[in-house]
């Protein structure tokens, strides 16, 4: 599926977040049978989007018809509105899972549910001491292959509830064993298999033990995890939610709509991924970036350190408490903060903003950078600018400190101690470094 | 053109192709799209619309090429207000001729 589509869709089913579920199920449906009925016509995604017009306004005009007063009256019968507030399909900590019978199902009970990929709309995942890989096959049911060498000690639940595929595996927690499992677990690996077909979304809940999917195709898809790593690879996902706890995130030849990711203590990768707006957070956790794609992206750290190399987009935005900061080759707007970290950029193709506490600033700059303002307090900044810079603007100060200027061709205009401002050639970016309590370096490769 | 005019228009166009014979969502759509200029997304937003209000009944059906198709079937109340919008719709347009034709034979 193409991003426009996804976007199209994801972007749809968000503003109707309000209607009720069965409702906007059917509207998604009718959409996404529109997509697959104009592509047969030949039609590409991006015509198909463009010719449907403003995602908005289709919304508006389906939220119009459920205010009151414009309420049906007189229905074909065909419409069953549920109770206007919209059911949250999952409890905040997911654990509540809101489904009264809970049967055991055989495969072959499933497989007399024919179509199931094209009927279901919504997965469940939940385990608890076992890892899970998730991926897509060329099949139009959901299966599951459970192994574990002391099976005796799982119990594993699988069961389709209306639209919705869940399939839970809990651990036997009795007497001791409820407090000491974490020793005698023997382990289990849960194998679940998506039908292609599939696209609503899915949610995937492991307590413990790791979580690996692989060629996804989801509108939407919430991973969380407790205690075990995640990692995903190869998939589309129109919106993506990962909360770690304990482990780390892994995510790689990715294209999401919307991401958003959240590792508490463990590490963040990501390795050719492409988004629409990111969001990534960690606490003491690091971040590694490589080939990054994204509009937005807005990464927090609180004391890790975040590594970035080979990234496109539009308006990216970092920040560190203690962490430190590296950026290489980025074609974007780029904002870095960090409060005690040191920040270093290089080969920014674009605006630069930094702003640096106590932290030391390391920054490149090359004839494609923009702007840049770069701020510090208690701390140095070493500019190197790029031979091949023919014109710019440059003011720089050092309020309690030295600066020094080792450029050829810079013209100075005004100047003092510690402050000077001039430039190489007339007009150009400007240039701008300043810090209070530290040094201010430039010089030219 | 006036978005409340149009709404009407379309609207009265969908319920005439559908008193034809029974038609689903993009067949309706694609229609109308070849005559007019008109964001495709939001002839859902009617479709069910005329649907609540009982103007049609829908049914699935399997389709041949994809995925299985929502078909709109007029009812009897909605066949009672396509006339009405019919009639509506003539008077309308028919004083928009006479003004027309008025002026432009001077």
């Amino acid at each position: 599926m193409s991003m426009q589509r996804l976007e199209f869709l994801v972007k749809l089913e968000r503003l109707l977040e309000g209607i009720p579920d069965s409702e906007r199920k059917e509207i998604m449906s009718d959409f996404e049978t529109h997509f697959e009925e104009a592509r047969e016509m030949g039609k590409t995604d991006e015509e198909i989007v463009r010719s449907l017009g403003s995602v908005q306004s289709i919304a508006d005009e389906i939220i119009e018809q459920y205010r009151p007063h414009a309420a049906p009256s007189g229905g074909s019968g065909e419409e069953k509105p549920e109770s206007g507030e919209r059911k949250e399909p999952f409890q905040a900590g997911g654990l509540n899972f809101d489904l009264p019978n809970f049967g055991h199902s055989s495969p072959e009970r499933d497989l007399a549910y024919g179509h199931v990929g094209a009927a279901i709309h919504a997965a469940n995942i939940m385990t608890d001491m076992a890892d899970v890989f998730t991926e897509s096959y060329d099949g139009d049911t959901f299966a599951y292959r459970f192994d574990s060498s002391d099976p005796e000690q799982y119990e594993v639940i699988e069961e389709i509830s209306h639209d919705t595929y869940n399939i839970k595996v809990m651990l036997r927690r009795t007497g001791a064993k409820r407090f000491f499992s974490f020793i005698s677990s023997a382990g289990a690996d849960l194998h679940v298999r998506v039908p292609q077909s599939f696209r609503g979304s899915m949610r995937l809940h492991s307590n413990s033990g790791d979580v690996k999917l692989r060629y996804l195709q989801n509108e939407q898809l919430h991973i969380q995890v407790n205690s075990g790593d995640a990692s995903i690879e190869n998939s589309s996902i129109g919106l993506l939610r990962i909360d770690a706890k304990s482990g780390d995130v892994e995510m790689e030849n990715c294209r999401f709509g919307v991401l958003e990711a959240e590792a508490l203590s463990g590490d963040l990768a990501m390795e050719n991924v492409a988004a629409q707006r990111a969001h990534l957070k960690s606490t003491s956790g690091d971040m590694e970036l490589e080939d990054v794609e994204a509009g937005e992206l807005v990464m927090e750290l609180l004391s890790g350190d975040l590594n970035v190399r080979d990234g496109r987009g539009v308006n990216w935005s970092c920040s560190t408490a203690s962490g430190d900061v590296k950026l290489v080759r980025i074609a974007a707007d780029v904002e870095a903060a960090s409060a005690s970290g040191d920040v270093a950029v290089q080969d920014i193709c674009g605006t630069l903003r930094v702003d640096v506490k106590s932290g030391d600033i390391r920054c490149a700059i090359g004839p494609d950078t923009g702007a840049c303002y770069i701020d510090n307090v208690a701390g140095s900044i070493d500019a190197r600018l790029a031979s091949s810079i023919r014109q710019m603007q440059l003011e720089a100060s050092a309020l309690l400190g030295d600066l020094s200027l080792n450029v050829p061709l810079l013209q100075r205009r005004k100047g003092s101690d510690g402050f000077f401002e001039g430039g190489i050639g007339e007009g150009g970016p400007l240039v701008r470094l300043s810090t209070k309590v530290g040094d201010v370096n430039v010089k030219m490769d | 053109m006036n978005v409340q005019f149009k709404k009407g228009a379309l609207e009265l166009c969908v319920l005439v192709l559908t008193y034809e014979q029974d038609r689903y969502g993009y067949e309706l759509v694609h229609r109308i799209s070849e005559k007019f200029l008109v964001a495709e997304g939001t002839m859902y937003p009617l479709l069910r619309r005329l649907t609540q209000e009982g103007y049609f009944s829908t049914y699935l059906k399997e389709s041949p090429e994809g995925p299985s198709r929502k078909y709109y079937k007029l009812t009897e109340t909605g066949e009672t207000y396509m006339r009405e919008m019919m009639a509506e719709w003539s008077r309308f347009s028919e004083g928009v001729d006479e003004i027309i034709m008025e002026v432009m034979k001077a």
